[in-house]
C-alpha cells in the first residue's frame, strides 16, 4: 500500500481523534463554564470552619485548591486553638476523601436513590406512634440541638429522647462541679498563666477535653522568658501519658489513687487554713488522711505535704482530674485555692453530653419496645457502648433505625436505613466549643462521593432530618423554614447568636463565616466551694489487677480509626503502629508470665475478654494493664476492621477502670515498631539541662569547635567555617538572600505528632501499610523519636527528627548525579527528577531522615484527590525527604515580591511549624538579624545540634529540655 | 625434534579441549541458562514494581546487590594478579593458569557489573552515572565515590578484556589452523589475521607487556576505589583508612580461592593435569596463607583502632558487629578468612584436591560474609532510634544464585570455545627451559 496525501491525512486525523477520545476521561478540574470570581487556578482559597473530630471544637482553616479541600490548618485567632491543630484535625480530610464512603443511601441492604430512600424512611416514620422516636448524636451545641429538639417535637417526643452520646463523656466532671462547686459543668481552663499545674490522671496533652488548646497553654507555661519562669507540672496517674512524660515529676499509682492523693492534699491544705471552705473540705475528706492515702497509694506522707506546699504556695495553681474521684479532688482543690486558671463563666460543651444514665434509659426503652424509630448521626454506640448496656440487642428491637453515617461502621451495619450525610468539611453547621464561643462549620468543597443524581447538594445531617420530617408528612416548613438547614442555621444565628437583624445581621453573618465563628467575651468567674460538701467515701481497693482504658491520642474513642494516617503514625509512647497493645510494667508482666513485648495476653473482665500483644514499659503503675481505646473495630471499613482490641468491650458504662484477670496465652506476635532502640545509649542525642545550670554547664568531650560560648553548635553560615573552624575541607556555601533554619524546643515538644501528620498532608507522603512498615519501608519525613531514660526527671524524651538541612550535608557529596544538592537558601534540596536511586545519601545521613520509594505507593481513589498539587508525587526508585516545605517558602516569597517588600519573620511556616500546638517549632531566616530563630540560635544557651561533632552544621537547632527538679 | 613433538603435544592437549562438546555439556549450559533466565525475570519484575521486593530498608539502604558486586569485583582481582603482576615479575608457574584466570577476571567483572544496575532505583536512567558530554552540560558529581567506582570498574573491564583477548590471539590462530566448518570461520575472524610473522610477534610482545603494565596498578586501584564507596562515608565501620589495602587483600584472597575452585574440576574434565599441575595449585594455596594473615591483621586493626579512638559510636558499633545481631556472620567471616586458610601451612592439606576444594570454597563463603557484615553495618549507626536489621528476600536469593549460574555458564562457554591454556607461552617456557638445560649440559 502506498501512502497518498489523502490516506496520510485520514490516518493521522484518525489517530488524533483516538487520542482525543482517550483524553476525554480527564474531564474538567473545575466544573464550571463561567469560573466563579474567586477561584483562580493555582491560587488556594482558605475557608474558616470548625473541626468536628472531637468535642474540643478547634477552629480550622481549610485550604482549597481547584475545588478540592487539601489541608486543614489551625485557625488563627480562634479562642480554643489559635492557629494550631492536632493529628486528628489534620487527618479530617482523610475522612472526607475516604475510599469507603457510602456511594448511595441503603435501605434494608439495598442501594437506592436519594428520593426513594427518604420516602421509605419518611413512610416508616409517619407510621410511628407519637413519642416513640429517638435521636442519638455525638455531642452537639448550637443550631443542631434546637433543630433536633423541634424535630422530636414534631413526632411528639420529649427532649429526653435526644441523647447526645459521647463514649468518653467526662460526666464525672459535671457531677464534681455540681457537688463541690455548685457549678454543674466543665469550666474553661487556662493554664497559660498558671505557675503550678497538678494533673490527676488528666492527659490534657494527649486527648483530655481540649488537647490543642491545652498544648498552646502548655507552650506558654514552659516559656523560659515568662515572668516568674516556667511553670511546674506534676502528674499522678496509672499511666504515664504524654502529660506524665512532660511533667516535672510524676507518680504512677493504681486507679482512683490519684484522686485519693488529691483529696488528701486538699485535706492537708484545708487543715492549715481557717475558713468555711476549709471546714467543709475537712468534713468531706475525713476518710482521706495522709496516712490512709499514703498506705493505699504508696506515696509518702512527706510527698503529700510537699504537694500541698507547692499548691498552697503557687500564685496561680490549677488542678485537673480525670476520673470520678480525681474530678472531685480537682474541683475541691481548685475551689479551695480559688484558682484564677479555671474560668467558670464558660461551660465546655462536653458538659452538654448526655449522662450515661440517659443513654441507659433510652436503651431500656428501646429494649422494652417503647421506641419504634431511632435516628443516629455522628456516633457509633454499637461499637463504643458498654457490653452491659446491650445496645446492639436493644437496637435490633427498633423497627426503623436510620443512620446518617457516611462511612460504614458497626452501628450503620445494624441500621435498617442508611442515609449518608455530607462530611463536616462539605456542609454547613455550627458548634459552640464553650459557652459564648460559637464556631461556624461551612462547606469547604463539594461533596466527594458520586452520590445518586437526585441527592441534594451537600446534605448536612440537619438537611436529612428536615427532609425526613417532610417525607413523614410533618409540617416541616413551619418548624424549620423553607430554606432547608442553611436557612435554619441562619435564623438560629440571627436569633440566638448574633441577635441582630436586617443589614446588620447580614454583615455580622458574613464576618462570622469569614472568621470561623462569633466569639463573645465574658468576664471570668473563679470557682468557690459549696458550703456543705458530702463526705467522700474512700475507694475500695479492688485488689488484683486493674484494667485501665485510656482514650487514644491518635484515634480518640475510635471514631478516627478508619484514617490511614492515624493508623500508621506511631503511638507517641509505645511507638507501635496499626495495632493496640496491653501495656503493663515489667513487674506486672513477669507476674503474669509475660516475658517481652508481643507476648500475647488475655484480659478478662466481668464484661468481656480480649486477647492481644503485651507492651512492657515502665510507664504503667504496678498491677495495672492499660488498653487504649479506638481499635478493635469489626465493621469500620478495610483500614480499621480487625485491627487491635476494643477497650469498650471490657468496660462497665461510664468508667475507665475495672478489675480484670490477665494471663499469658503462651503465644507471641511481633509488634511492628518503626523505632529501632528505645534507649539513646548515652549518646547525648536528646540533651537535658537543669534549670539552675542553664548557661553554666560543662560540655562533654564532643563539645564544640567553632561553637559559641561552649555550646555544641556551629552556625550553618559561612562564619561556621574556616578560619574559625579548622575542620572543613570544602569552602563555605554562601547563602543568597536567606538561610532557613528551625529551632525545636524540647521543653515544649509533647510528642503529640501533629507535625508528622501535617507534613504528610502537605507533602503527599505515602502511607505504606503495616506489612511495609514492618519491613522498614515507612515514609514519614518527620518522625518523633521517643527515648526511655533511666531517669527520675525525664523517663521519656521526645525528639522530632527531620532533615537537619546541614550546611555541610553528608548526603550531598556522595550523590553521583547531583540529585542531593544545596540550594542558595541553605536548603538541602532533593531533585526527584535527577535521582537514580543509589541510596548512598540515605546511608550517609547520620540522622537517617531520608526516605526511599521502595514501590510505587498507592493513593487509593479518592484519597489521591487530597494530594497537594504544589508538591510532586514521587515515583518508585527515588529518594525523598523533608524540604522545609519549599513550596510554602516560595509562595511567601512570590507574595512578598509582588507586594515589593521583604519576607517578614514568621511569615514562612512549614506545615509542621504551622500546626505545632505548643509552639515548640520555630522557623525563620538566619540572615535576618531580627528573626526569632536568629535570636535563639545565637543567644540561647540551651541551643545545640544533634551529632554536632560531625561538623555537618545542621540548620535544625534543638533547645535542651529543661529539668525542674 | 623432541621439542617439535612436545610442542605438538601441547597443541593437541590444549586445542583438543575445543573439539565440539557433547550433549552433557549443553545440558549443563541449558540448566545454568534456566537460572540465568530466572535472575533476569526477577530483575524485570523488580524494575516493574520497585526495589521493595528486595530486603533493603530504612536504615539499610544497600544490601545483597552491593554485597555481590563487591564479591565479584574481588573475585576478578586475582586473575589480573596472576596474569599481569606475576608476568612482570617473570614468575614462571603462572603460565599454565594465566589464561583461565584472565577469563575468570573478565567474566567476574561482567557478573559484578550487573549488580550496580540491579541495585539502582531507576535502572532506566543508569547512564546518568557516566560522564558524557550533553546539551544540559550536566556532569556526574566527581566528588561522589560512586562515580569513581563507575570509572574504575569500566576501566578495569576494558583493560582486562583487551589484555585477555590480546594474549589469546596467537592461540586463536593455532585453533583456526586446526578447526573445520563454522568454527574455522569463527577463529579466522577473531584471530585477526595472525600469521606468526616476526613483526607480529614483536608488536604482540610489546603490547602484551604494555597491557600487563596497565593492568598491574588496576589490581590495587580498582578495589581501593570500591573500598572508598564505604570508606568515604561517615558511618562507623565504614569510615576507616585501612579499607583500601584491606579490600585489595580480601579481593586477592577470594580471587585465588575462586581460581582454585575453578581449576580443580577444569584440569580434570579437560584433561589438563599435565599442564596445570598440583604445584600450581599449591603456589596459590601458599598465596592464600599470606592473604589470610594480612586480612586477619586488618580485622584486628579495625577493632583495635575502634577501641583506641575512644569514639563511642565506633566502639559500640564494633561490639555490636562482634556480638550483636550479626555475630554469627562475623565469626563465620573470621573463621573462613583468617583461621581455616592457615591449614594450608600443612603440605598435605595444600596438595590434596579435596581439602583444596573445601577450603577454597570456605574462603569464598567467608569473603561473601565479610562484604555482608560490612554492608549491613548501616543497620546500627548514630541515632539508636533508626537502628534496624536486614535480611535477604527470595528475590535476592534468586538473583544471587542466577549470578553464580551466569558466571559458571560463561566460564564453561569459555573453556570449550577458547583456548583455556596459553599455548604460545607454554611453548616459550618449554623452549626457555630446554635452553637452560642445554646451557647446563654444555
Amino acid at each position: 500500500m502506498s501512502m497518498t496525501r489523502r490516506s496520510w491525512i485520514a490516518t493521522v486525523t484518525g489517530g488524533a481523534i483516538g487520542l482525543g477520545a482517550a483524553y476525554s476521561a480527564f474531564d474538567k478540574l473545575i466544573p464550571a463554564v463561567i469560573t466563579p470570581e474567586h477561584i483562580v487556578p493555582g491560587i488556594a482559597t482558605w475557608y474558616a470552619t470548625t473541626c468536628r473530630q472531637c468535642p474540643a471544637g478547634c477552629g480550622m482553616l481549610v485550604r482549597n485548591r481547584e475545588g478540592r479541600a487539601l489541608k486543614c490548618e489551625g485557625l488563627p485567632g480562634h479562642p480554643v486553638s489559635d492557629g494550631k491543630l492536632c493529628v486528628r484535625g489534620q487527618a479530617s480530610v482523610q475522612g472526607a476523601y475516604h475510599p469507603e464512603r457510602l456511594k448511595s443511601p441503603v435501605v434494608h441492604s439495598q442501594s437506592m436513590g436519594w428520593a426513594t430512600a427518604i420516602q421509605t424512611a419518611g413512610d416508616a416514620l409517619s407510621k410511628v406512634k407519637r413519642g416513640r422516636v429517638a435521636v442519638i448524636t455525638d455531642v452537639q451545641a448550637g443550631s443542631m440541638v434546637s433543630l433536633i429538639t423541634s424535630w422530636l417535637d414534631l413526632f411528639g417526643a420529649d427532649v429526653d429522647r435526644y441523647v447526645r452520646y459521647e463514649p468518653v463523656s467526662l460526666h464525672e466532671q459535671v457531677e464534681a462541679g455540681a457537688g463541690i462547686l455548685d457549678r454543674p459543668y466543665i469550666p474553661h481552663y487556662d493554664m497559660g498563666s498558671s505557675d503550678f499545674v497538678l494533673s490527676l490522671d488528666a492527659d490534657f496533652l494527649g486527648w483530655w477535653l481540649s488537647p490543642v488548646g491545652f498544648g498552646r497553654q502548655f507552650g506558654q507555661m514552659r516559656d523560659l522568658d515568662r515572668k516568674g519562669g516556667p511553670a511546674r507540672l506534676e502528674f499522678i496517674g496509672p499511666r504515664m501519658s504524654n502529660t506524665g512524660a512532660m511533667a516535672d515529676r510524676r507518680h504512677l499509682v493504681a486507679p482512683d489513687m490519684a484522686g485519693a492523693i488529691g483529696l488528701a492534699v486538699a485535706r492537708i491544705i484545708a487543715g492549715r487554713r481557717k475558713g468555711a471552705g476549709s471546714d467543709a473540705v475537712l468534713a468531706a475528706t475525713k476518710a482521706f488522711t495522709a496516712d490512709a492515702v499514703s498506705a493505699a497509694s504508696g506515696l509518702t506522707p512527706s510527698e503529700l505535704e510537699r504537694l500541698a506546699d507547692s499548691l498552697a504556695k503557687a500564685k496561680a495553681p490549677l488542678v485537673l482530674g480525670h476520673g470520678d474521684l480525681e474530678a472531685k479532688a480537682a474541683a475541691m482543690l481548685n475551689g479551695l485555692l480559688g484558682t484564677r486558671c479555671a474560668d467558670y463563666s464558660r461551660a465546655h460543651t462536653l458538659s452538654r453530653a448526655s449522662t450515661p444514665d440517659e443513654l441507659a434509659e433510652l436503651v431500656d426503652d428501646m429494649d422494652g419496645g417503647k421506641i419504634d424509630a431511632v435516628v443516629i448521626a455522628g456516633t457509633n454506640p454499637v461499637y463504643s457502648a458498654s457490653p452491659e448496656l446491650r445496645f446492639g440487642q436493644a437496637l435490633s428491637r427498633v423497627s426503623t433505625v436510620i443512620n446518617l453515617a457516611n462511612l460504614p461502621d458497626e452501628t450503620a451495619a445494624a441500621s435498617t436505613i442508611q442515609l449518608p450525610a455530607a462530611h463536616p468539611l462539605e456542609c454547613w453547621g455550627d458548634y459552640e466549643a464553650a459557652s459564648g464561643w460559637h464556631g461556624m462549620v461551612q462547606p469547604t468543597m463539594m461533596p466527594v462521593p458520586d452520590w445518586p443524581s437526585d441527592t441534594p447538594e451537600a446534605p448536612s445531617p440537619g438537611d436529612v432530618l428536615i427532609a425526613l420530617a417532610e417525607a413523614a408528612g410533618k409540617d416541616a416548613q413551619r418548624a424549620f423554614g423553607t430554606e432547608g438547614y442553611y436557612g435554619y442555621l441562619r435564623t438560629y444565628w440571627q436569633e440566638e447568636v448574633l441577635e441582630l437583624s436586617g443589614q446588620e445581621f447580614e454583615e455580622a453573618w458574613r464576618v462570622s463565616v469569614q472568621k470561623g465563628g462569633h466569639f463573645k467575651g465574658r468576664s471570668a468567674r473563679v470557682p468557690s466551694l459549696r458550703g456543705d460538701l458530702d463526705p467522700i467515701p474512700f475507694p475500695e481497693g479492688a485488689g488484683g489487677t486493674a484494667l485501665v482504658a485510656s482514650p487514644s491520642l491518635l484515634l480518640y474513642d475510635g471514631r478516627e480509626a478508619a484514617k490511614p494516617w492515624l493508623q500508621e503514625l506511631p503511638d507517641p509512647l509505645t511507638r507501635t503502629v496499626w495495632t493496640s497493645t496491653l501495656e503493663m510494667n515489667a513487674a506486672t508482666a513477669s507476674s503474669k508470665g509475660i516475658a517481652r513485648n508481643g507476648d500475647v495476653a488475655r484480659v478478662t473482665t466481668q464484661y468481656g475478654q480480649v486477647e492481644g500483644p503485651a507492651y512492657v514499659w515502665e510507664g504503667i503503675a504496678d498491677g495495672v494493664v492499660v488498653l487504649q481505646m479506638g481499635q478493635g473495630h469489626r465493621a469500620h471499613g478495610d483500614v480499621a476492621s480487625g485491627v487491635g482490641m476494643n477497650a469498650f468491650s471490657l468496660l462497665p458504662p461510664a468508667a475507665y477502670a475495672v478489675a480484670a484477670t490477665v494471663e499469658a496465652t503462651g503465644e507471641h506476635t511481633e509488634l511492628v515498631i518503626p523505632q529501632g532502640s528505645d534507649s539513646q545509649h548515652d549518646r547525648g542525642i536528646v540533651k537535658t539541662v537543669a534549670r539552675s545550670k542553664i548557661g553554666h554547664e560543662e560540655e562533654g568531650h564532643h563539645g564544640g569547635h567553632g561553637g559559641h560560648g561552649g555550646r555544641s553548635l556551629t552556625m550553618p553560615l559561612p562564619e561556621g567555617y574556616w578560619p574559625e573552624n579548622k575542620h572543613d575541607m570544602y569552602p563555605p556555601v554562601e547563602p543568597v538572600g536567606h538561610r532557613w533554619a528551625m529551632t525545636i524546643d524540647l521543653s515544649k515538644c509533647t510528642g503529640c505528632g501533629a507535625c508528622a501528620v501535617a507534613c504528610q498532608a502537605e507533602n503527599n507522603v505515602a502511607n505504606v501499610g503495616i506489612d511495609e512498615v514492618e519491613r522498614g519501608h515507612e515514609m514519614h519525613w518527620l518522625r518523633i523519636d521517643r527515648y526511655f531514660e533511666p531517669s527520675e526527671d525525664t523517663p521519656v524524651l521526645f525528639q522530632p527528627m527531620l532533615c537537619q538541612h546541614c550546611d555541610q550535608a553528608p548526603c550531598e557529596p556522595v550523590c553521583p548525579v547531583f540529585a542531593a544538592v544545596h540550594n542558595e537558601e541553605g536548603l538541602n534540596a532533593q531533585v526527584y527528577n535527577r535521582c537514580v536511586g543509589t541510596r548512598y545519601c540515605a546511608n550517609n545521613c547520620p540522622y537517617k531522615v531520608r526516605r526511599f520509594n521502595w514501590f510505587e505507593w498507592e493513593f487509593k481513589e479518592p484519597l489521591n484527590r487530597q494530594l497537594n498539587p504544589d508538591v510532586t508525587v514521587r515515583c518508585r526508585g527515588v529518594m525523598e525527604k523533608c524540604t522545609f516545605c519549599i513550596q510554602r517558602i516560595r509562595e511567601v516569597q512570590y507574595r512578598a515580591r509582588a507586594e515589593d517588600r521583604p519576607v517578614r519573620d514568621g511569615e514562612v511556616q512549614p506545615a509542621c511549624v504551622q500546626t505545632c500546638p505548643t509552639g515548640a517549632l520555630v522557623f525563620g531566616d538566619l540572615l535576618n538579624p531580627e528573626a526569632r530563630v536568629t535570636e535563639v540560635i545565637r543567644h540561647d544557651p540551651r541551643a545545640y545540634q544533634v551529632l554536632h561533632h560531625f561538623n555537618t552544621k545542621p540548620g535544625v537547632i534543638y533547645l535542651k529540655r529543661v529539668i525542674q527538679a | 625434534m623432541a621439542e617439535a613433538t612436545s610442542f605438538a603435544k601441547i597443541n593437541d592437549t590444549v586445542l583438543s579441549t575445543l573439539d565440539p562438546p557433547g550433549k552433557k555439556y549443553w545440558l549443563v549450559i541449558g540448566l545454568l541458562l534456566c537460572f540465568v533466565a530466572a535472575m533476569f525475570l526477577t530483575v524485570g519484575y523488580q524494575v516493574l514494581v520497585g526495589i521493595g521486593i528486595a530486603g533493603m530498608n530504612h536504615p539499610v539502604g544497600w544490601g545483597s546487590y552491593i554485597v555481590n558486586f563487591v564479591f565479584w569485583v574481588g573475585i576478578a582481582h586475582s586473575g589480573t594478579l596472576i596474569s599481569a603482576v606475576l608476568y612482570l615479575f617473570k614468575v614462571r608457574w603462572r603460565t599454565a593458569i594465566c589464561r583461565s584466570s584472565e577469563a575468570m577476571t573478565v567474566i567476574a567483572v561482567m557478573t559484578a557489573g550487573l549488580f550496580p544496575l540491579f541495585h539502582l532505583g531507576r535502572i532506566w536512567v543508569f547512564w546518568w552515572l557516566m560522564p558524557y558530554p550533553n546539551a544540559a552540560d550536566l556532569w556526574p558529581n566527581f566528588k561522589s565515590p560512586l562515580v569513581w567506582d563507575v570509572i574504575a570498574v569500566t576501566t578495569y573491564f576494558t583493560v582486562s578484556a583487551m589484555f585477555f583477548y590480546l594474549g589469546m590471539i596467537p592461540d586463536l590462530a593455532a585453533a583456526r589452523d586446526r578447526a573445520t566448518g563454522w568454527r574455522k570461520k569463527f577463529y579466522t575472524i577473531i584471530s585477526l589475521g595472525w600469521q606468526q610473522r616476526y613483526e607480529q610477534w614483536r608488536h604482540y610482545a610489546r603490547a602484551y607487556a604494555c597491557f600487563a603494565c596497565l593492568a598491574t596498578p588496576l589490581v590495587v586501584s580498582v578495589h581501593s576505589v570500591v573500598s572508598w564507596d564505604f570508606a568515604m562515608s561517615i558511618l562507623p565501620g565504614w569510615h576507616t583508612t585501612i579499607f583500601a589495602p584491606y579490600f585489595v587483600a580480601g579481593a586477592i584472597h577470594s580471587g585465588l580461592a575462586m581460581v582454585i575452585t575453578l581449576l580443580l574440576p577444569m584440569r580434570k574434565l579437560l584433561k589438563l593435569e599435565s599442564i596445570i599441575t598440583m604445584t600450581h595449585l599449591e603456589r596459590m594455596a601458599q598465596l592464600n596463607i599470606l592473604m589470610a594473615l594480612i586480612i586477619g591483621y586488618a580485622y584486628g586493626t579495625e577493632v583495635f583502632i575502634a577501641a583506641y579512638s575512644i569514639n563511642q559510636f565506633e566502639w559500640e558499633f564494633f561490639l555490636w558487629r562482634m556480638f550483636g545481631d550479626y555475630a554469627v556472620h562475623y565469626w563465620i567471616m573470621v573463621a573462613c578468612n583468617c583461621v581455616i586458610p592457615l591449614l594450608f601451612f600443612f603440605k598435605k592439606i595444600r596438595t590434596n584436591w579435596v581439602s583444596l576444594l573445601v577450603i577454597s570454597l570456605l574462603i569464598n563463603v567467608g569473603m561473601w560474609m565479610e562484604r555482608f557484615v560490612i554492608i549491613a553495618s548501616t543497620a546500627h549507626d548514630f541515632l539508636p532510634s533508626s537502628w534496624g536489621l536486614y535480611a535477604l528476600t527470595p528475590a535476592e536469593w534468586i538473583i544471587m544464585v542466577g549470578a553464580f549460574a551466569w558466571f559458571f555458564m560463561l566460564f564453561l562457554l569459555f573453556a570449550k570455545h577458547l583456548p583455556s591454556v596459553a599455548i604460545s607461552e607454554i611453548k616459550e617456557l618449554k623452549l626457555h627451559e630446554a635452553h637452560l638445560d642445554r646451557e647446563h649440559a654444555g
